[in-house]
């Protein structure tokens, strides 16, 4: 395997020599750098001085300690143990997917959120932002209680405010519209319809990011007002042009589920290959087995190009012909013909913008019978039902003076609008203007009346994401303040009983009771899918659906598009916008979790950047770093450039979804708002745009990246191969190195031996797992500075290399954390054993015990030891929403917080482990595989982490690790790890 | 006389420092400690005159980590039939009445970086005076055991490795295998 490849982290190491490969920063002289300036005052002998005093100090005043206080209930719930966690089924309220989740609390607190695995759709996985979403909760930005004209009020004085307000407008027949973002609860649909439904009213929905081409696209092709539901399970050729499905597209952990669930090499020809066209290398674009890079104003081209291919082989379609020049007809032809080669079982997704693009993409999935297959039609996504046209019109409404309220339901467009001055300038027209954000954001910092939602873990809602397939949300805490739940604040104007809780179980009673037989009782019914979280109906079966849309309008469309796109780029470059896995459409910016959070491919967090190919760096002489400033449609941005290899030649990419200036603390100040840029046609958003400008500031803006800190100094650390290949001769395993000798003596085996698999080929890299353990493990945030300095304290971290050309290259991802050798480096040399072996195969690390030598972190070879540099908890510097009386309530107790001055690493999860023990000790039962679940593990979409015992030759860890494809992470150096890794394959 | 001087210098020194090992020794142990509680409830009268099981009113040390200290609701559960009143029932039932929970002071307190689980321990038939002391005796709890790691370690490295034997026997384990009662990790993480 790697035979001849190269691999590499980052462009500079790509290009260095070996010598100047020493200067890349490690992680273990992360301290040294940092101390810069004049030598701290006090010499050796003063410190002693000190120390010898304080230490007397410290033994006459400790003498007692801090009286601790205990505080009972005063009437403890049957159902509510102090110290036992209960879970709640609710359904996810992070992004526009709605995933159906398992909440766990304790003592009253929600702590960590979980996928349900009840749900056939979503699985029991979530993705980073579903997992960051609990920290959100108590988030202390959020609004305390209503605000009349930006004065906190009572919610009675609010509501005689508003109520009249609206009664007034009614009668002298004006407008009162509802803007909210799509709705995906279907009780809370009906309310909206009732509401909007009576003269005057108007209700228009409107999402961050627009779906809304790939939906009336639809509409136009087959007469269905929907987003159709991918069916990734069913596809083994998938073409994707500029859609991010596994990163934030849609439905990111459905799609990355059943994606991954067909790519297993073991089932040989059944595994799936995907192509993928696009300009940023996205997630998504660096998990496909050929990758071609396109300019934005490409993707139409290519649709095109893909369906002349396809109708020549199909017959009997006319395709006008078009000028491929620009275009690999290479790949093109090697797509179509696996397409073709795969026609009722191959997908082509697009993320265009642009709605000439998406007919075509209809156009090829009919031609190729993928309809009703991979494309269902028939039980259609309700995620994104935004109305890009309806909202310009409503905003020319607005500035006419013709809307007399408005009130806004979890949307921003004075951040999220490409012409958010426009509408700002049109709300100031509109007499009556009330919010329901959580948060004086830029849209409701300018609202008459704010009155906040909930947060989705504190309200009773439903869901249906999927057609027929509906979920419940009930609240697993009751509100921390004086907030209202949006509907309820719809019923209480419309003069109604503001009870959305009987609202919902009467809507449930009235449409989803009668369409089941399995209870007789609503009560049961009712009590079952609270319990179960989801409830699904059997999808409806395949229709006919005959596609009408008109290919040759399109098609010229697509035509003139890129001819004026490369009329407008004639001394300009391509920009690409995009939303980030991450901080997502904005909405999750004050969100430090997800701040912190390495972008899955550029491994850069906090704060956006310009991606440009590293071709146009080296003819621009830019490098990482340096600020640039972009310029579209007369707006202009300045943030620091990142070298990106794989980047389309001429496009610059930005992510979305920062510079937020009122979203909290934690986001101020960090990254810049690129939907300006966007542009507006025919009132309909593109994130894309020709002629765009690109200036040197000759500032620089070092970025907060992880991406070099951990080198492995150009050794052979990820395998992989082709399934050619695979298929031919199985690579060997993990023999090469199993007769090494070793001058340990053996540790002695326990009852257990606690290991772990990681298939390579299954990970997409979506870092889901880095957050889940963030949240499991009290990981601490630390914060742009510190990560500049290499000291984020992620347990686990994915690796990212390339391989190849860094034009076009692969890439690998490798989740990585402390690998538990069996002969652990860090072990002989921790002077105070404070890092030790236990019977069952972990390696430990006693925090007590730990003086801070650090000799383990600079022994480790994975380097996947953490320092606590500072004191992280209850620290003004790193005040990063866990650190406040209130934050502090997201942190598990069963997990010690760790103070400045000790060592922290992965620990397998050992409290899941000691729990898992525990458990099973208590019902007089063996451990069975599978009860115990690591974070990273159970939130992977991917399943591609697997935990149990080695000592157990049947479960699915010791199964795996005897893998044709396993090896072990340096097993060279003779650490006989327990992390077993599976080669990637790739079906290139 | 210098002999002397510097004999009498050696055992002040010896003594000192044995005084300050001793002391550093016994930082954050606190043996003895019995604070006194917003209502002098006395365990001498309820567990051991009244004979009511502990696990009546500390019932989560049968499912939980904590052993709890009851709510008002549990107390009531007798104290509302009973007549006899005294000044700190009438502190109970005043609680009641003002829907105001008790700040009791915690009298056993163990440190952030110990995983401690009543449960586990229940679980295995440990009684609660082996680590608590003959509470039924005590008028106001005072913490008997010193709660130092070592302490842990003497009943862990025999009670413990018996019952985890056992255990193991009947888990079909490996009789020789080394026993995870000192493991680190079984309480430290």
């Amino acid at each position: 395997m790697n035979a001849e490849l190269r691999f590499w982290k980052s462009v500079e190491e790509l290009r260095s020599d070996a010598g100047a490969e020493r200067e890349v920063a490690r992680d273990c002289f992360a301290g040294q750098r940092a101390q810069t300036g004049p030598p701290p005052p006090v010499s050796r002998r003063d410190f002693l001085t000190l120390a010898g005093f304080g230490l007397a100090a410290a033994a006459a005043a400790c003498s007692r300690g801090s009286v601790q206080k205990a505080i009972p209930m005063l009437n403890q719930p049957e159902q509510m143990t102090p110290g036992v966690a209960s879970y709640y089924a609710t359904t996810c309220g992070g992004c526009g997917a709605g995933c159906a989740l398992l909440v766990k609390t304790r003592d009253g607190r929600p702590i960590k959120i979980e996928g349900n695995a009840e749900s056939a759709v979503f699985g029991g996985a979530t993705c980073a932002a579903g997992q960051a979403t609990v920290l959100s909760l108590y988030d202390d930005a959020r609004l305390k209680g209503p605000l009349l004209r930006g004065q906190p009020a009572a919610w009675a004085d609010v509501d005689a405010h508003v109520s009249a307000r609206i009664a007034a407008a009614a009668a002298a027949r004006k407008r009162v519209v509802l803007l909210s973002r799509t709705i995906l609860g279907p009780a809370t649909r009906r309310l909206v319809r009732e509401w909007s439904s009576r003269p005057g009213f108007e209700h228009v929905t409107r999402d961050a990011v627009s779906y809304a081409a790939l939906r009336d696209a639809t509409r136009a092709s087959f007469g269905v007002d929907a987003i159709p539901h991918y069916r990734f399970g069913g596809a083994s050729v998938i073409v994707g042009i500029e859609a991010d499905f596994l990163g934030a597209w849609l439905s990111p952990v459905e799609f990355t589920r059943e994606y991954a669930g067909r790519r297993r090499p073991e089932s040989g020809a059944l595994m799936s290959r995907h192509v993928q066209f696009e300009s940023g290398l996205s997630l998504t674009g660096s998990n496909a087995d050929i990758r071609v890079p396109i300019a934005p104003s490409e993707q139409g081209l290519v649709a095109l190009a893909l369906l002349h291919r396809i109708a020549r082989r199909h017959g009997g379609i006319e395709v006008p012909e078009v000028d491929e020049s620009s275009l690999d007809a290479g790949a093109l032809d090697k797509a179509a013909d696996d397409l073709w080669r795969a026609r009722g079982a191959s997908l082509v997704v697009c993320g265009a913008h642009d709605e000439a693009t998406q007919t075509l993409v209809h156009a090829i999935n009919t031609h190729l019978g993928n309809i009703g297959r991979t494309v269902d039609l028939d039980n259609v996504s309700l995620q994104k039902q935004g109305d890009d046209a309806a909202f310009a019109r409503l905003v020319e409404d607005m500035a006419d003076r013709r809307v007399d309220v408005l009130i806004l339901y979890g949307v921003n467009p004075a951040y999220d609008a490409p012409d958010a001055d426009r509408f700002v300038a049109a709300m100031e027209r509109v007499p009556l203007t009330v919010s329901f954000a959580d948060r004086l954001d830029e849209t409701a910092a300018r609202a008459d009346v704010v009155c906040p939602d909930h947060h989705f873990l504190e309200a009773w809602g439903d869901a249906e994401p999927i057609a027929r397939v509906c979920s419940l949300a009930q609240p697993t805490i009751a509100p921390l303040f004086d907030t209202r739940a949006a509907q309820e604040s719809l019923l209480a104007w419309q003069g109604r009983t503001p009870d959305f809780y009987e609202y919902l179980r009467a809507y449930w009673r009235e449409t989803l009771f009668p369409a089941q037989d399995r209870y007789d009782t609503f009560d049961e019914f009712w009590d079952r899918s609270l319990h179960d979280g989801v409830f699904a109906r059997s999808p409806r079966p395949a229709s006919e659906h005959r596609f009408d849309g008109d290919c040759a309008r399109a098609a010229a469309g697509v035509v003139r598009e890129h001819a004026q796109a490369i009329a407008d780029a004639r001394g300009g470059y391509h920009l690409h916008l995009y939303e980030p896995v991450g901080v997502r459409d904005g909405t999750h910016a004050n969100n430090p979790w997800l701040q912190e959070l390495p972008d899955p491919v550029s491994k850069v967090t906090w704060g956006n950047y310009a991606a440009i190919a590293p071709a146009l760096a080296s003819r621009l002489a830019l490098a990482d770093g340096d600020v640039v400033a972009v310029e579209a449609g007369g707006h202009r941005v300045e943030l620091p450039v990142l070298v990106q290899p794989g980047q389309s030649a001429q496009t610059i990419s930005i992510a979305l979804g920062y510079g937020r200036t009122r979203a909290g603390r934690v986001a101020e100040g960090i990254g810049v708002n690129a939907y300006p840029l966007a542009q507006s046609i025919g009132g309909r958003r593109r994130y894309a745009r020709a002629g765009v400008g690109l200036t040197r500031t000759g500032r620089r803006d070092p970025l907060a990246a992880t991406q070099t800190h951990h080198s492995m100094e150009g050794r052979e650390i990820v395998k992989q191969t082709t399934l050619a290949s695979f298929l031919e001769s199985p690579p060997p395993g993990a023999e090469a190195h199993a007769d090494m000798p070793n001058l340990w003596a053996e540790h002695p085996r326990g009852e257990h031996n606690w290991g772990m698999a990681i298939d390579l080929t299954s990970c997409t890299g979506c870092s889901a797992c880095v957050t889940a353990c963030q949240a499991e493990n009290n990981v601490p945030v630390v914060g742009r500075d510190e990560v500049r300095r290499g000291r984020e304290m992620h347990w686990i971290r994915i690796d990212r290399y390339y391989a190849g050309s860094e034009d076009a290259p692969e890439t690998l991802v490798q989740p990585m954390m402390c690998q538990h050798c069996g002969h652990a480096p860090c072990e002989p040399v921790c002077p105070v054993l404070a890092t030790v072996h236990s019977s069952d195969g972990l390696n430990q690390q006693v925090y007590n015990r730990c003086v801070g030598t650090r000799y383990c972190e600079n022994n480790c070879p994975y380097k996947v030891r953490r320092f606590n540099w500072f004191e992280y908890a209850r620290n003004d510097r790193f005040d990063f929403n866990m650190n406040s009386p209130l934050g502090e309530m997201v942190l598990n107790p069963d997990v010690t917080v760790r103070s400045r001055g000790v060592m922290e690493k992965c620990s397998l999860c050992v409290q899941r482990i000691q729990a898992g023990k525990l458990e099973a000790t208590r019902e007089g039962r063996a451990i069975a595989d599978g009860d115990i679940q690591t974070a990273c593990q159970q939130v992977c979409p991917a399943d591609a982490i697997v935990f149990g015992d080695l000592a157990d030759p049947s479960s699915r860890v010791s199964r795996l690790s005897r893998q044709q494809r396993r090896y072990r992470v340096l097993e060279e150096l003779g650490t006989r790890p327990n992390v077993t890794y599976l080669a990637k394959v790739r079906n290139a | 006389m210098r002999a002397s001087v510097l004999l009498i210098a050696a055992v002040v020194a010896v003594t000192s420092a044995g005084l300050v090992a001793r002391t550093l020794a016994r930082v954050g142990v606190h043996q003895g400690y019995a604070p006194e509680q917003p209502i002098a409830f006395s365990h001498k009268l309820h567990a051991g005159d009244s004979k009511v099981p502990c696990l009546y009113c500390h019932s989560s040390a049968r499912t939980s980590r904590h052993a709890g200290i009851p709510s008002v609701n549990v107390c009531m559960n007798c104290h509302s039939m009973l007549t006899k009143q005294t000044v700190d029932i009438e502190r109970l039932k005043e609680a009641v009445q003002r829907r105001q929970p008790i700040v009791w002071t915690k009298v056993h307190n163990l440190p952030d970086f110990v995983y401690f689980n009543h449960s586990q321990h229940v679980g295995a038939n440990v009684a609660c005076q082996s680590c608590h002391g003959p509470v039924e005796t005590m008028a106001r709890v005072r913490q008997e055991a010193p709660l130092t790691m070592g302490w842990c370690l003497d009943c862990h490295r025999t009670r413990g490795a018996e019952l985890q034997r056992s255990r193991m026997a009947w888990a079909h384990a490996d009789p020789n295998a080394p026993l995870p009662v000192t493991d680190c990790g079984k309480c430290h993480y």
